[in-house]
């Protein structure tokens, strides 16, 4: 464990005013300005939640759209990384719940009986040993070992993006690294390290 | 582990583990966020400015903000030339997809022109001319004329059907056009479901006129304003455009000047839908132009250059190059249309009150239906819904047993008297959801069915499985072209000589049903539809 300064990690980048207010015009270059400087985040937010490339696209599309839509509301820069980011884990957790993913593959990908669907998008899915593994965790236990421990941030401003008690966030937290320390092999984690 | 809030404790291995899954986007990400967004944003900068920010000292400096927005983004620059061609792709395509979401009416007149140059002869050509009007929920008025045509152009008149023109076998070089009468008038009253028309002989007699309860087929060959909708419609071209867009990062687009308003040119390959077309035709191209102003497009020339297979005897189409030309003149958005436009036919004609049901192709008589309840019960069964749809779209006509434009090259071996359809529509954009039962009945035939797609057709199917909805597990295939979508394929198929593949195009044989979706709207808003149908209530 390595405690951290939760100042620059924890808030992450804030867009300048101008940016947000030109956005707020209508400017398509400030708007996806602001998208792109929190881009990072949100990737790592949907690809650890969903697992998949397409679903994170589809899933930050979704955002950004939701975003564009917003955008008269959302006055205060300060708060619009934490807009996003709690717009990204809830429009994940939407998708999961209304689907459990759209798998497109190459026609010469798919096997020529119909039978043999369903195993082929498992051993599509469990071709990823990390992916594997987070997903033995439940969605919001994901979320939460990503805010803190991939972006860095402090209990507060996760439970806060996530809109949970920042005690919840610790025993999320628990429980994750738990099963991921469990389920990792060591020289894994040594190689990591 | 109960950690005070503030704590700032981070577990390194674990965030190091989680980087490894991180994810770039695909190649098209940013492209397709801002296609996705421009329409909101557009809508952002149309916004008076009181209702972007409270009215103070900075009021001026808000306009003088937002003017220069609109002259960045939505005009050419005028110190420097034009856009780049990827950024005026991406402007042009926001303009196209604000003006079919947002455009409460559109009017204007057109033309149009065929004209074959056949190798050593004078060219045969047709050119119609006539005016349009539609709004959003669907309902369309039309009058056309037949402008002229060339003495390689032979007739054969109906009272109430044309056609593409097709080759000649007794006089070489010539063809044979099922042309519409002189003048003909057809008016569409979506809420009603309910078209009438009127036609007139070159002395100006009134030769025919009637009604039906049916939807506008969007079928060449059935009535002139069946090919027309589509092009006054925009459906065909935006969704070509959306498509070459996403195709490629590079599409030329260059500034213009028509008609004296800013637009933009579109120069786009497409792909032929059969192998069998892709030797007769090298290359297919088509030039759009697209009013900046309302991101309709306003004209667009498509020409073929022959192929190897050409030389065939008896081909005139390939020899040379085929050209049509559509023109749209005197353009107007969002004007109040009275509710007469849709419903009443020319004063002295009589104004037919709609009844009966005209015949389908598959000669089953369709019904339609005020509610899905209603179709279902004429039908027999209960359709396939879906559970989302996309922003806006709401459902806008259904009917039991019809044939309102299911693909027959799709479903040929599907055999049922039994279909429901379901038309959905957000502003000028649109989809449907054919509905036939399937128990596995055919199924060898419908094997074959795709096993003859996949060799015949150029464009090759995307396979999705479906994991949610009441057709989970099922396997689809997703047509997607490479620059032409369902009204393309309509247009041009229905030419005869140079069909295209639909845009987006879902089929798939489920849990007791055979789907057809199919519209102009992006193939991943028909793979979430898709995922979400369930069996009506």
């Amino acid at each position: 464990m390595q405690t951290h300064e939760s100042t620059a990690a924890g808030s992450g980048q804030r867009c300048d005013e101008r940016v947000v207010a030109a956005a707020r015009r209508g400017d398509e270059k400030a708007f996806i300005a602001i998208l792109q400087a929190y881009d990072r985040r949100l990737r790592r937010i949907a690809s650890c939640l969903l697992g998949d490339r397409d679903l994170m696209d589809d899933a930050l599309q979704e955002v950004a759209v939701k975003a564009a839509r917003a955008l008269p509301a959302l006055r205060d820069p300060d708060a619009v990384g934490a807009w996003l980011a709690r717009t990204t884990y809830r429009t994940c957790l939407d998708m999961l719940r209304r689907q459990r993913g759209l798998v497109l593959l190459a026609p010469e990908d798919l096997p020529e009986s119909g039978d043999g669907v369903a195993d082929f998008v498992d051993e599509l899915a469990a071709r990823d040993a990390v992916t594997r593994l987070l997903a033995t965790l439940t969605p919001e236990q994901r979320a939460a070992v990503v805010l803190v421990d991939q972006e860095g941030l402090d209990y507060r401003l996760a439970a806060e993006l996530l809109d949970i008690p920042a005690g919840t966030i610790g025993s999320r937290l628990s429980k994750a690294r738990a099963v991921l320390r469990r389920a990792v092999s060591a020289s894994l984690l040594e190689e990591l390290s | 582990m109960n950690e005070h809030p503030d704590t700032t404790q981070r577990d390194e291995q674990v965030g190091r583990l989680l980087d490894t899954v991180e994810l770039d986007h695909g190649p098209a990400y940013w492209d397709t966020v801002r296609s996705a967004t421009g329409p909101h944003l557009a809508k952002l900068r149309r916004r008076p400015l009181w209702a972007r920010r409270p009215v103070q000292v900075g009021v001026a400096v808000a306009v003088a903000a937002a003017v220069v927005t609109i002259v960045l983004i939505g005009l050419p620059s005028r110190n420097g030339g034009t856009p780049t061609p990827a950024n005026a792709a991406q402007l042009m395509l926001a303009a196209m997809d604000n003006g079919l979401l947002n455009t409460t009416t559109v009017q204007g007149d057109f033309s149009e022109t065929t004209t074959v140059d056949a190798s050593g002869h004078a060219p045969a050509w047709a050119e119609w001319q006539g005016s349009f009007a539609a709004d959003a929920a669907g309902d369309s008025r039309y009058e056309i004329a037949l402008a002229g045509r060339s003495a390689g152009v032979g007739v054969v008149s109906h009272p109430s059907m044309t056609g593409p023109p097709v080759p000649s076998s007794d006089r070489p070089n010539a063809i044979w056009a099922v042309l519409p009468p002189a003048r003909y008038v057809s008016v569409y009253d979506a809420s009603a479901m309910a078209v009438r028309w009127a036609s007139w002989d070159a002395s100006g007699n009134l030769t025919d006129h009637g009604s039906a309860r049916r939807w506008p087929t969007f079928r060449w060959g059935q009535t002139p304003d069946d090919l027309l909708q589509f092009w006054v419609n925009n459906l065909a071209q935006a969704a070509l455009v959306h498509a070459a867009v996403a195709g490629a990062a590079d599409l030329p687009v260059r500034a213009v000047i028509y008609e004296g308003r800013p637009a933009w040119q579109a120069t786009v390959d497409l792909l032929p839908t059969y192998r069998a077309t892709a030797d007769y035709f090298s290359v297919l191209r088509e030039v759009v132009t697209v009013d900046q102003a309302s991101g309709f497009v306003v004209r667009t020339v498509l020409s073929a250059t022959p192929g190897p297979a050409a030389k065939t005897p008896g081909y005139p189409y390939a020899l040379s190059p085929y050209t049509i030309e559509l023109r749209i003149t005197h353009l107007k958005t969002d004007a109040a249309l009275p509710a007469s436009t849709f419903t009443d036919l020319p004063k002295g004609v009589p104004n037919p009150a709609p009844s009966g049901a005209a015949v389908a192709p598959n000669g089953s008589p369709p019904v339609t239906a005020g509610t899905l309840a209603q179709a279902a019960a004429s039908a027999g069964f209960k359709p396939l819904t879906p559970d989302r749809l996309p922003a806006g779209f709401v459902l806008s006509a259904t009917s039991g047993n019809a044939h309102m434009g299911i693909d027959s090259l799709i479903s040929q071996f599907v055999v049922s008297p039994r279909e429901i359809d379901q038309l959905y529509r957000c502003g000028f954009e649109w989809f449907e959801l054919d509905v036939i039962p399937w128990n596995g009945q055919n199924r060898d035939l419908e094997n074959q069915d795709l096993k003859r797609l996949k060799e015949v057709l150029l464009p090759k199917p995307v396979i999705v499985v479906l994991h949610g909805g009441s057709q989970a597990g099922a396997t689809a295939y997703l047509w997607q072209g490479s620059g032409s979508d369902s009204a393309t394929e309509g247009r041009f198929s229905d030419h005869g000589m140079l069909p295209l593949w639909a845009s987006s195009t879902l089929q798939f044989y489920g849990n007791g049903y055979c789907v057809y979706l199919w519209g102009n709207i992006p193939s991943k808003d028909l793979l979430r539809i898709a995922d979400s149908l369930r069996v009506a209530k």
